[in-house]
């Protein structure tokens, strides 16, 4: 929020340089930054409206951080000389007390509606404020002066001369000052008279009772709305304001009657308008809360030794006063509730700078890490040791589909939905970078949902891609993750093909842990479910001696159909009877008249002995009959 | 001259071993001429022969002449091997041959970095869900509904088809890794000591410094006495292993719903005049350990999140976020 650095100034004799200021601002008070000689932009954080959100406000903070006191500003609290003595015309009817808790209403005549000052002017200009006139710039000066928004009427607009608080009716809509026209719901509030909604209550002005040019008499507004019908009109009308952002942060009511004293004053005193009176709904006097507070518990949580009288006086520049050794809290100060509030106060004040570095003191106890942790880390370390590089991809994607995830507000039409799949991004990813590289090998583990039975279920998965230029990439991608299943310890694991797309699937234990897909004759892509693979893995490594005796290999030549699978050739030698048989490779294979023509490489071995080349071809003769009994077909 | 078989058998073995070691035509002719020379080993052997016994000339005669003959053929068979790759040396200049490596993310990166870290000042290393219910990312962690302290976190929503009006079951994306001190705490007895790294999402437009989801690590100590001192020691700690070690710190006041005092941390690398915003944090509100039935008389703590694509943007000195997330390997391979 912006600040005027030239109105701050007011406050004080000889106010340190903006750069000062926001810098003590930044370390003791609130993040600050200059945006310019004159403008100081100020986070207020969300449970300091109610004391910080005006200059007086800051002015405090700036007087109590610098130890300079302030001169001369506009009291937010305390007796004001405001009276509603009753010659108001106006009458004021509140349907249900809960939408505002104080509603004070001025009317004023005589009203001449003119240029503002250059002063006024300017500084609502540094904070960002459009100057319209006297009337409605003063309403506004006023609210970053106290932080209470403040309104003004045309009395003359107001039918019936009966300002009505109440829900807004089914079908209603108003026109603002601005030319836009709001559809109302019931849980919206607002002003009306007997024809309509006059404002947006809390949030903004109707165009029926602008003060214009013609503008004789006024009636001031000063309010305080119910903060949650204020923040959710705001938010489902999409129309934040100033007015609006500080009645949500559920400002203090004692403003309304600062503000509206300022107010009063300017329009009484400086515009020379005459005061008719008003009403104030809710008049009270506001009683100071107080509070224990105790340095020990203080430094035995701040691990600091400072001194009670130190505390003390941190507090005090901050407008707390001690009392019979109890705090009393400043009637503005809604965020301070507890005496942990009260050791934010003197530890920021003290500065952060100064609480020392203590290493803790803690007994010894086992660390632990969670298992994803542990398994993504082996799975990166296996796939960038395969040559494969990790990406990160959004996780939002465009299609949809049934048991996707849909978001209620995507921030753009192709990221609608949450992700099912790693696949489609990486699809698109293997597609960007063949811009720059012949080939791409790329994975990614993140998270994946998907709606089952009403429920949504999150799970990490793996993405693994390849894309090779005018190269098959599928048998590359089908070794890697076999290899890769391997390398984690998952034995018993299989890829038969898929019947619903072209790739195979990943099985274990009788459960799908993933695909393999042959997205074309480039790209291929594989997806594992982590944690479904984490509890079938078994991490244990056990040694096999190594082999005593030599292998010996034979190369098998058939000639098959070729709708016969090279995967079930080889899995029918593997499991047939023939003892020693350690390994069965495809080494070549060709294509002819739907025939193919495949060689296997059979290697043998024995655990207890040399294996005699006539034993092997004893062996081999079985594994040919096996296979022309099989295949029925004729080995050479 | 006294000449026995084993001597010839010594200069067989002597030649034939050299002969094969020589690694080059200079050093192959000078082997001959010690060995065939006029005044070489075997020639001085071949021409001794007319002195000896008759006897012993039958039986040495053929196996030095033999050993001669073979000799001969193997120096000329070596000479022929030099003369076929003459002027054919290997380039050692050449380029060597490509490996094929695969890269880790950079993030991947700064989060173990991070988390060795934190493992080794005790911390365990603890995962929770990106998709959280209403209430464990903002009213456990003391931010109500509808109230504008929530306007902090621009939030993805997930559509449902029946409106549930329980904050339970109400899904968002998590907007920071916060909520995992919640669950975190529910299940499990002080003292604590954890960090949470993990993906948190942002409703907002995308720039060089803002994704729409992003990381975070955040970090939860529990104890009897831990204390904000504990804070700035352990921060500290991770900040200097991090970033090495002249890195500068300052401590300011900021506020967050679920810590009190909350502070932010910024860093100053060696060699910078330029403070960095790094990380987030506070000692833990009273009421988050009301929502998780802490005793806040009895345990206190700190807790802090830290946005680890900020670390490695520092780190690394990238200048525009979305490059993580841009899948572009000519980024990734720089790591």
């Amino acid at each position: 929020m912006k600040f005027s650095y030239s109105l701050l100034k007011k406050y004080f004799d000889n106010l340190e340089p903006a750069e000062e200021v926001v810098e003590s601002l930044l370390m003791y008070s609130f993040e600050a930054e200059l945006q310019n000689e004159n403008v100081i932009d100020i986070d207020i954080p969300s449970n300091r409206y109610s004391d910080s959100v005006s200059h007086v406000g800051i002015g405090k903070e700036i007087s109590a951080v610098l130890n300079k006191e302030m001169r001369d500003y506009p009291k937010l609290v305390g007796s004001f000389e405001t009276s509603f003595e009753n010659n108001c015309p106006v009458k004021v009817d509140i349907q249900e007390d809960e939408l505002v808790s104080r509603y004070i209403v001025g009317c004023f005549e005589g009203v001449e509606i003119e240029e503002s000052s250059k002063e006024i002017k300017e500084v609502l200009g540094e904070c960002g404020i459009q100057p319209v006139n006297n009337v409605v710039d003063v309403m506004n000066y006023v609210m970053l002066e106290v932080g209470q928004p403040l309104h003004a009427f045309d009395l003359d607009k107001i039918e019936g001369e009966e300002i009505i608080i109440r829900r807004a009716k089914k079908d209603e809509s108003i026109k603002t000052i601005d030319g836009e026209v709001y559809n109302l719901s019931s849980s919206d509030i607002v002003i009306a008279d007997k024809k309509g909604p006059l404002a947006i209550a809390g949030i903004k002005g109707g165009a029926r009772a602008e003060v214009n040019e013609e503008t004789e008499r006024i009636v001031v507004e000063s309010a305080n709305f119910d903060r949650v019908s204020i923040y959710r009109t705001s938010r489902n009308l999409g129309l934040v304001t100033d007015a609006s952002k500080r009645f949500s942060h559920d400002i203090h009511l004692e403003l309304a009657l600062a503000g509206f004293d300022r107010v009063r004053d300017f329009l009484e005193g400086d515009f020379s308008f005459d005061y008719l009176g008003g009403h104030d709904s809710n008049p009270q006097e506001f009683s100071k809360k107080l509070l224990s507070f105790d340095i020990d518990s203080f430094n035995s949580f701040m691990g600091t030794s400072i001194s009670r009288e130190r505390a003390i006086n941190y507090l005090e520049r901050l407008g707390f006063e001690e009392k019979d050794k109890k705090i009393e809290v400043p009637i503005l100060r809604k965020d301070i509730e507890k005496e942990e509030d009260l050791a934010e106060e003197v530890i920021r004040m003290m500065g952060f700078e100064e609480v020392g570095s203590k290493p803790p003191k803690v007994s010894l106890s086992k660390t632990t890490t969670d298992e994803i942790f542990l398994f993504g880390d082996e799975i990166r370390d296996l796939l960038s040791r395969f040559g494969y590089n990790e990406v990160y991809t959004h996780s939002f994607i465009g299609q949809a589909g049934s048991g996707k995830v849909k978001l209620s507000n995507p921030i753009s039409s192709d990221r609608t939905h949450l992700r099912d799949s790693l696949l489609p991004l990486l699809l698109e990813k293997i597609e960007d970078n063949f811009r720059f590289f012949e080939k791409v090998r790329l994975f990614e583990v993140g998270k994946v949902f998907e709606k089952k039975d009403k429920k949504i279920e999150e799970w990490n998965s793996l993405g693994v891609a390849i894309g090779t230029k005018r190269e098959e990439g599928f048998f590359e991608l089908k070794g890697i993750v076999a290899q890769l299943l391997e390398r984690l310890g998952l034995i018993d694991f299989s890829l038969p093909p898929s019947e619903s797309f072209e790739g195979l699937e990943v099985k274990s234990d009788d459960q799908k842990v993933g695909k393999v897909v042959r997205w074309n004759e480039e790209i291929a892509l594989a997806e594992l479910n982590l944690e479904k693979l984490m509890t079938l893995v078994d991490e244990e490594i056990s040694f096999e001696p190594l082999p005593k005796y030599p292998a010996s290999s034979r190369d098998l030549s058939i000639v098959l159909p070729s709708e016969v699978r090279i995967g079930e050739v080889i899995q029918s030698i593997e499991v047939s009877p023939v003892e020693n048989i350690e390994n069965v490779d495809l080494i070549d294979e060709y294509f002819e008249d739907n025939m193919q023509s495949i060689t296997l490489r059979i290697v043998f071995r024995s655990s207890e002995k040399t294996l005699s080349s006539e034993e092997i071809d004893e062996k081999m003769k079985k594994v040919k009959s096996i296979l022309e009994e099989e295949y029925g077909v004729d080995i050479r | 001259m006294d000449i026995e078989p084993k001597d010839l058998e010594k200069i067989k073995e002597k030649s034939f071993r050299e002969v094969k070691n020589a690694s080059s035509k200079e050093e192959l002719e000078e082997i001959r001429i010690n060995y065939l020379g006029r005044d070489g080993e075997l020639n001085n052997i071949l021409r001794s022969l007319s002195e000896v016994p008759i006897e012993k000339r039958r039986e040495i005669g053929p196996v030095a002449n033999n050993l001669r003959d073979k000799l001969e053929e193997l120096i000329a068979e070596r000479q022929r091997y030099f003369e076929e790759n003459e002027g054919s040396e290997v380039d050692l200049t050449k380029p060597g041959e490509g490996v094929r490596e695969g890269h880790l993310h950079p993030l991947t990166h700064v989060q173990r970095e991070a988390r060795d870290i934190f493992q080794s000042l005790n911390f365990s290393i603890v995962d929770g869900p990106e998709l959280e219910s209403e209430y464990y990312n903002f009213t456990a962690l003391n931010i109500p509904p509808d109230h504008p302290a929530r306007d902090m976190w621009d939030t993805f929503w997930v559509e449902r088809e029946d409106e549930p009006e329980k904050e339970e079951v109400k899904e968002v994306l998590r907007t920071h890794t916060s909520p995992v001190q919640v669950r975190y705490m529910e299940s499990h007895n002080s003292p604590i000591q954890m960090v949470v790294p993990g993906r948190t999402f942002r409703y907002e437009a995308t720039d060089s410094s803002h994704e729409i989801n992003f990381y975070q690590l955040e970090g939860l100590m529990v104890g009897e006495d831990v204390t904000l001192a504990n804070f700035k020691y352990i921060i500290e700690e991770f900040l200097e292993n991090f970033f090495g070690f002249g890195v500068e710190f300052r401590f300011r006041p900021s506020y967050f719903p679920f810590t009190e005092p909350s502070l932010e941390v910024d860093i100053k690398l060696p060699e910078s005049d330029e403070w960095l915003e790094v990380l987030g944090a506070g000692m833990v509100h009273r009421n988050v350990f009301d929502a998780v039935h802490f005793n806040p008389n009895e345990v206190q703590g700190f807790a802090f999140g830290v946005g680890l694509d900020r670390l490695a943007m520092i780190k690394y000195d990238i200048e525009d976020v979305r490059l993580f997330y841009s899948g572009d390997l000519r980024f990734i391979k720089q790591f």
